[in-house]
């Protein structure tokens, strides 16, 4: 047997040392969907002083602004990251949210479903809806603008977000519209996942000086027939629509 | 000349950059129908229930379907990620949606197409070449799927 000299010998020690200390610490990941949280935040179990916590994101609907939108309104979810290409998720077999697994040594020593699946989603499909009002209290009639033109520009209080290509840039556009032309423009904001308090932080958050309508049921989305996000109509004065497109429209029209 | 070589480069460089390509799906839907991209013009669509925007969407995706002629076929996978195969097709069965839907109960179909959220649109050429990829139901994918004549492309 080969006899190590003394360094070679505490060189080897604290590696093997150092190398218990990196396996021994179990981790405790939390997957959660944050759209579900703002429905109804998951229970958590109390953390365990021993384990390290990692809240984590699936790699689907999310990115970093809506990450940090979240964690400011949550902080107790401080840190949470968002699982690249769902590594984690695959690695440990996660196929829903919350949930809940502690990992030591790369393996799995408890998993667990913190809650239920979410519902089905509901859209309201009726075009007949509630009055609507601007964020400033002013009645808002869809199919009578009262004036000449009227621009409607169709938004969404989660820009940005990738569903929402180059929305932040459409959004100035259209600030820069309204302060241009003598024809009334309207934002409408589209209501999944989000409330008015929302509609009016984008309003505040883009510097919108102009009317908004939020459009709490879908009715103004589902009566113009507005799939794209940011779009624009144009209403002449009986209401009809003369212009539709995810483009500025040019005046005079 | 030389300036010629180096767009014509560029250019193709560019070209290879922007058309991604993906093998063929071969999968099974939810009613265990096999299906196939293999050689045929597909119109892709990723979804899920608790998905608001996918739901709005469904009645023009199952009009899509009725209405693609033969021009392309139409595929929609669910994304299997907070939900069940039964859920599925109750919830295909409630609405009387006939398309052909798969279950990607592993994630892997969703990878495979580098799909980060729902909903999404991908139209693929009959070479699994991707032709266009929206969040939501574009004017221009509205255009690409529009009826047309018989045998045109999208």
């Amino acid at each position: 047997m080969k006899l190590l000299n003394p360094i070679t010998l505490l060189l080897n020690l604290a590696i093997l040392m150092l190398s218990l200390c990196a396996t021994a610490a179990p981790t405790e990941y939390i997957f959660i969907n944050i759209w579900d949280e703002y429905a109804q935040l998951t229970a958590l179990p109390k953390p365990h002083p021993k384990i390290e916590r990692q809240f984590i994101h699936p790699d689907i609907n999310i990115d970093k602004p809506s990450v940090d939108q979240f964690i400011a309104q949550f902080p107790a979810y401080n840190g949470l990251k968002i699982d690249k290409l769902n590594q984690l998720a695959i690695r440990y077999g996660v196929r829903q949210t919350p949930y809940r697994l502690v990992v030591e040594d790369g393996k799995v020593q408890q998993r667990e479903v913190l809650g239920t699946m979410p519902a089905d989603a509901h859209v309201a499909t009726s075009t007949e809806g509630k009055a609507l009002h601007t964020l400033s209290g002013q009645q808002f009639d869809p199919a009578r603008p009262e004036t000449g033109l009227r621009v409607l520009f169709f938004s969404d209080s989660l820009c940005p977000f990738q569903h929402i290509p180059d929305c932040t840039q459409r959004i100035t556009q259209n600030n820069r519209l309204a302060a241009t032309i003598d024809h009334p423009v309207v934002t409408v904001i589209k209501p999944f996942y989000v409330d008015q308090a929302q509609a009016k932080a984008y309003q505040e958050r883009f510097k919108v000086n102009h009317e908004v309508v939020f459009d709490s049921h879908n009715q103004l989305f589902s009566r113009f027939e507005v799939t794209e996000l940011p779009y624009w109509l144009v209403q002449d004065s009986q209401g009809k629509v003369i212009y539709r497109a995810n483009q500025v429209p040019p005046f005079p029209l | 000349m030389n300036k010629f070589i180096t767009g014509a480069i560029l250019l193709a460089l560019s070209a290879t950059a922007t058309a991604k390509s993906y093998p063929p799906l071969q999968a099974a839907t939810v009613e265990g129908q096999a299906v196939s991209s293999t050689n045929k013009v597909t119109y892709l669509k990723f979804w899920a229930t608790w998905c608001a925007y996918c739901v709005e969407e469904m009645p023009l995706l199952q009009q899509t379907y009725e209405n693609s002629q033969g021009r392309y076929q139409v595929i929609t996978v669910n994304v299997g990620f907070n939900q069940t195969v039964e859920g599925v097709k109750t919830y295909l069965n409630r609405y009387g949606y006939q398309f052909p839907t798969v279950f990607d109960s592993t994630g892997a179909i969703t990878r495979q197409y580098q799909v980060t959220g729902t909903p999404q649109h991908i139209l693929l050429d009959a070479n699994g070449t991707e032709i266009y990829r929206s969040a939501l139901m574009t004017d221009e994918l509205k255009q690409h799927l529009a009826p047309q004549q018989q045998g045109t492309q999208p």
